[in-house]
């Protein structure tokens, strides 16, 4: 049994040697065809909001960004003999999310719900807070003009597209109350009601992503991308939140260079 | 560079973060109090009881020595609405009074009727009078009595339908827990149906919801957050009740329930769904809004008298049979006096009277069967 653990071993260390050197005379190659690999890892911070605010969002009481991490690996094809300027293929599996914790004026919803052959319907105004929890994963494929403006420094730009892997879109409806149908329905206090649209969340989006790298030694660099979402993270015909969301976050974190 | 660069890359995404719009002008369009006063702007002293102010109607109860003619509001309103007329110059209140309100934004519009009754509760019940809300979406069921003007309307009635009707989990009036059927004892009356309430009665942990009818009203802004409250059973009364009578039919439930942790209706098989038909009798002064609630109904020291009706076993169908082919059941039973009845109290209409019928006796407590259905009908208080 030891022996065979051993055996095991010595094969992997072995395959992993000759990988190394394959991988390097692969890297020559490559940088002999202009390509060049690079990977990331980082955080996201920001918002999944609608834009602007709209009038029914009185006060946002708190706001928790939490831990949502980006992982990136990204193939650069240089197109000219300087390398100043090339093209940026990436994949990123990524979270994005937050907490917060909002206070709303008359903020008019519909919801509809069903479980086994009993449905609810409930449509009318809110006026109270409305706590939300947005944890979504997606995987990610940028594809970027990459400029280079100096030995250290790249600048980035272009559109993303993202696929829902798991979401999570929920929260609850606290101390207020909602008026049935429209302002003048009947007034219902609500001390708490919780709410979950994670299955209604769009699986595909879209937006732009412009960034920067800064090469802080040869193969250490640090960077920052803005992706800004362009469609809204439910489809259309969602009506419980009446206005658009969309993701909004800073993507920044440590690159490796090969 | 890349500071800068950072900071704006961060400050433009916290951009939707900051800008919290102005506010807007208010859509609410509410009478939120009221108080009847005389002539002279005080408040009238032959208001009986308290003043009920839906989300439509101003109701109150006076004695005969009222002058209605002559009489003011004093209305407390959302802020920034309007009404019109003004109900602080004297009107004429012998028959419904209208009033509007408009919000704050001119963009909303409510009706209100103001109805001040100077009858004494009916004490006969047939239940032939019902129609449907002022939403459209559920029954209401309502008493009338002939005045010298014609007939006057009676809002005595009230039942948890408007709570039920937030979940939507009916898609019409037929499917509320309180409904009018045809076949009654005679004529029409009236059927209370324990009912699921979907999912989003679940969502407020209330996953089930009791059939009732009472006399009082139900106050529906607190349907959700304190619903034994909701229920304000009672209305002023000047007589001695001394019998209570009427028929019924029960077909219990089959699957009694609880509520589970998750808000769901979970099984209790160890308990079985029963129905309550009760009057009480009682005393208003020192009550939390001056009347009783579904906390104390059944046991508050105001209570002066009290009628609670005994179901035999064998009067109750089991799930499946058919309550429209089987035979209606009689009762009549005396008030118990559990306090000495007040003459004077009475005659000042000191005393509530509650007339209370459910299809699932823990029902305000969300616990029941779902199908448990009562019917009721010729319902009387034999006064002294």
């Amino acid at each position: 049994m030891k022996n065979t653990i051993l055996l095991l071993l010595l094969c992997l260390s072995f395959s992993a040697y000759a990988n190394e050197e394959r991988e390097k005379t692969a890297l020559k190659k490559s940088y002999f065809y202009g390509l060049e690999y690079r990977i990331k890892a980082g955080f996201n911070i920001g918002g999944t909001s609608p834009l602007p605010l709209p009038a029914e969002i009185r006060e946002l009481k708190s706001y928790r960004p939490g831990m949502q991490i980006a992982i990136e690996g990204n193939v650069i094809k240089w197109l000219d003999e300087q390398k100043k300027w090339g093209a940026l293929l990436g994949i990123r599996l990524e979270s994005k999310g937050m907490r917060t914790d909002a206070r709303v004026k008359n903020y008019y919803m519909v919801m509809d719900a069903s479980e086994g052959d009993q449905t609810g319907h409930m449509e009318g105004n809110w006026t109270g807070y409305v706590k939300t929890t947005v944890k979504n994963s997606y995987a990610t494929i940028p594809i970027q003009v990459i400029h280079k403006l100096s030995p250290r420094w790249d600048i980035k730009f272009g559109p993303y597209i993202s696929i829902l892997t798991d979401g999570d879109f929920s929260g609850s409806a606290y101390d207020g109350y909602l008026r049935e149908g429209n302002p003048t329905g009947t007034k219902v206090n609500v001390t708490e009601a919780t709410y979950d649209f994670s299955s209604d969340l769009r699986k595909f989006q879209w937006g732009v992503d412009v960034g920067g790298e800064w090469r802080a030694y040869r193969h250490l660099s640090v960077y920052a991308d803005l992706t800004w979402g362009l469609n809204g993270i439910f489809p259309k015909d969602f009506k419980s939140i009446t206005f658009k969301m969309y993701n909004i976050y800073l993507n920044f974190g440590f690159g490796y260079v090969f | 560079m890349k500071r800068k660069m950072l900071l704006c890359a961060a400050l433009a995404g916290m951009l939707c973060f900051s800008c919290i719009q102005a506010e807007e002008p208010n859509a609410e369009a509410d009478i939120e109090e009221c108080v009847i006063l005389n002539a002279d702007g005080q408040p009238d002293p032959n208001i009986k009881g308290n003043v009920v102010v839906t989300n439509t109607r101003v109701m109150a109860q006076a004695t005969p020595y009222i002058d209605l003619t002559k009489l003011k509001l004093e209305v407390t309103l959302t802020e920034g609405a309007t009404i019109s007329p003004d109900p602080s110059q004297v009107l004429d209140y012998s028959s419904i009074q209208k009033f509007t309100v408009t919000s704050e934004s001119g963009e909303w519009k409510k009706e209100y009727t103001v109805t001040i009754d100077t009858f004494d509760l009916p004490v006969k019940y047939k239940f032939e009078q019902s129609e449907l809300s002022e939403s459209r979406k559920y029954f209401e069921f309502y008493e009338t009595t002939e005045g010298k003007e014609g007939i006057i309307r009676q809002n005595i009635w009230a039942s948890g339908n408007a709570g039920f009707s937030l979940t939507g989990a009916a898609a019409t009036p037929e499917g509320f827990p309180t409904v009018p059927i045809a076949k009654g004892k005679e004529g029409m009356g009236v059927s209370l149906e324990t009912k699921s309430t979907g999912p989003f009665g679940e969502m407020v942990d209330m996953p089930i919801a009791a059939g009732n009818l009472f006399i009082g009203s139900f106050d529906v802004a607190n349907a959700l957050n304190d619903a034994m409250r909701a229920t304000r059973f009672g209305l002023a009364f000047g007589k001695k009740p001394v019998e209570f009578k009427g028929w019924y039919k029960y077909r219990r439930g089959e699957v009694f329930t609880v509520v589970g942790e998750d808000g769901k209706a979970t099984p209790d098989l160890t308990k079985q769904d029963t129905c309550d038909i009760y009057a009480v009798l009682y005393e208003s002064a020192g009550l939390d809004q001056g009347t009783l609630d579904g906390n104390n109904v059944l046991s508050s020291p105001n209570i002066v008298a009290l009628a609670r009706v005994k179901i035999p076993e064998e009067n109750i169908l089991s799930a499946g049979e058919d309550i429209d082919a089987s035979e209606w059941h009689y009762f009549d039973i005396s008030f118990e006096e559990l306090k000495p009845f007040d003459v004077e109290k009475s005659r000042n209409y000191e005393y509530n009277l509650a007339v209370v019928f459910t299809s699932s006796i823990q029902g305000a407590a969300f616990k029941g069967a779902v199908g448990s259905v009562l019917y009721v009908d010729e319902v009387e208080v034999v006064c002294e």
